[in-house]
């Protein structure tokens, strides 16, 4: 549901932060489901229909306030986003307010007046309480391009992915070391990037040719069959992955120093050495 | 019965009110529409759930 269109995936770096909740409304779930079930025993099956369509108008109406609430801790947690349009946390306080409305005067046939304002109120409750939705974009304070870097940030991130999925396929330890280090050092600079994106520019080479080169050798060595592999070119491979590995950890490096990216100068080596 | 049920949700309101105006001391600063938005959604909440019992 949330369709924060950015580094979607890619938010490992702040995977750590522990993720926003409507709890305080999922509590009040408890006492609509108690009653629910209580209509159901007591064979009354038209208000137990009622309440249901109640519990998971309400349900709904959480979802979207919680979709809103994410939404808000990856604009927070993110240097650069481009947020979604929709206003889910608004749209959850309406959704609320019809099911309060609903349960009041439909359900529990209290006067419309009575009914709207408790319905009113329960919306506004929402908005005061979980806020209203971010939706500006987040940009550096310097000018990018920002949907080419969204782009280029996602399609590498697919990549190193793909390269994690590769990991998962390989029973061999070493070299399911070998591909995971290559990978989890990729994501360390990928991270960096979406840090500071003005990086991206001099970065572009380890984004296409390095990792497009890393997944397709893993690709092509998921497809071969094991036993006719010869072990030069396992070895060739955990070599290749190692090398790939350290480069990117001394780029990182560099990268965080804002020293100049030299990846540029030592792709062509990699590049000979991914086609062999 | 109904009215029970107000009653009951005002009751809820006025908890919240005393724990979050409490936590709001404790912490050194007040979230006003924190405070009135919790107290809002208990009541509304409470008091239209409570009503179907």
């Amino acid at each position: 549901m949330s369709k924060v269109k950015r580094i979607d995936n890619l938010n490992k770096v702040n995977s750590k932060t522990k993720s926003a909740k409507a709890n305080l409304l999922y509590i009040f779930l408890i006492p609509l489901f108690i009653s629910v079930v209580i209509s159901l025993f007591k064979s009354d099956y038209a208000l137990f229909g009622f309440k249901i369509i109640a519990f998971f108008m309400l349900y709904f109406s959480i979802k979207l306030i919680d979709a809103g609430l994410e939404n808000e801790q990856k604009y927070h947690d993110s240097k650069i986003i481009k947020v979604s349009k929709i206003p889910y946390k608004i749209i959850g306080a309406i959704l609320l307010a019809i099911s309060v409305f609903y349960l009041m005067n439909f359900i529990n046939k209290l006067p419309f007046m009575n009914s709207l304002i408790t319905a009113i109120i329960g919306g506004i409750g929402v908005i005061l309480y979980y806020g209203v939705d971010i939706l500006k974009d987040k940009t550096p304070n310097y000018y990018i391009n920002m949907d080419r870097v969204l782009k280029e940030l996602n399609e590498a991130q697919a990549k190193i992915n793909k390269i994690q999925s590769q990991k998962e396929k390989v029973l061999d330890y070493e070299l399911k070391k070998a591909i995971s280090n290559a990978a989890n050092n990729a994501q360390n600079i990928l991270d960096n990037l979406k840090e500071d994106p003005k990086d991206i520019d001099i970065a572009r080479k380890f984004m296409v040719v390095y990792l497009d080169g890393i997944k397709d050798v893993l690709e092509k060595y998921g497809n071969i069959d094991k036993d006719i592999l010869d072990s030069e070119y396992r070895e060739r491979l955990i070599s290749l992955l190692n090398d790939a590995s350290k480069r990117f950890e001394e780029e990182l490096i560099k990268l965080k120093s804002n020293d100049m990216f030299d990846l540029d100068v030592q792709i062509d080596s990699l590049k000979k050495q991914l086609k062999h | 019965m109904i009215r029970l049920f107000l009653l009951f949700a005002i009751l809820s309101a006025i908890v919240i009110a005393i724990i979050y105006l409490f936590k709001a001391f404790r912490e050194g600063s007040m979230n006003l529409s924190k405070i009135f938005g919790a107290i809002f959604i208990v009541y509304a909440l409470t008091y239209s759930i409570g009503a179907t019992f």
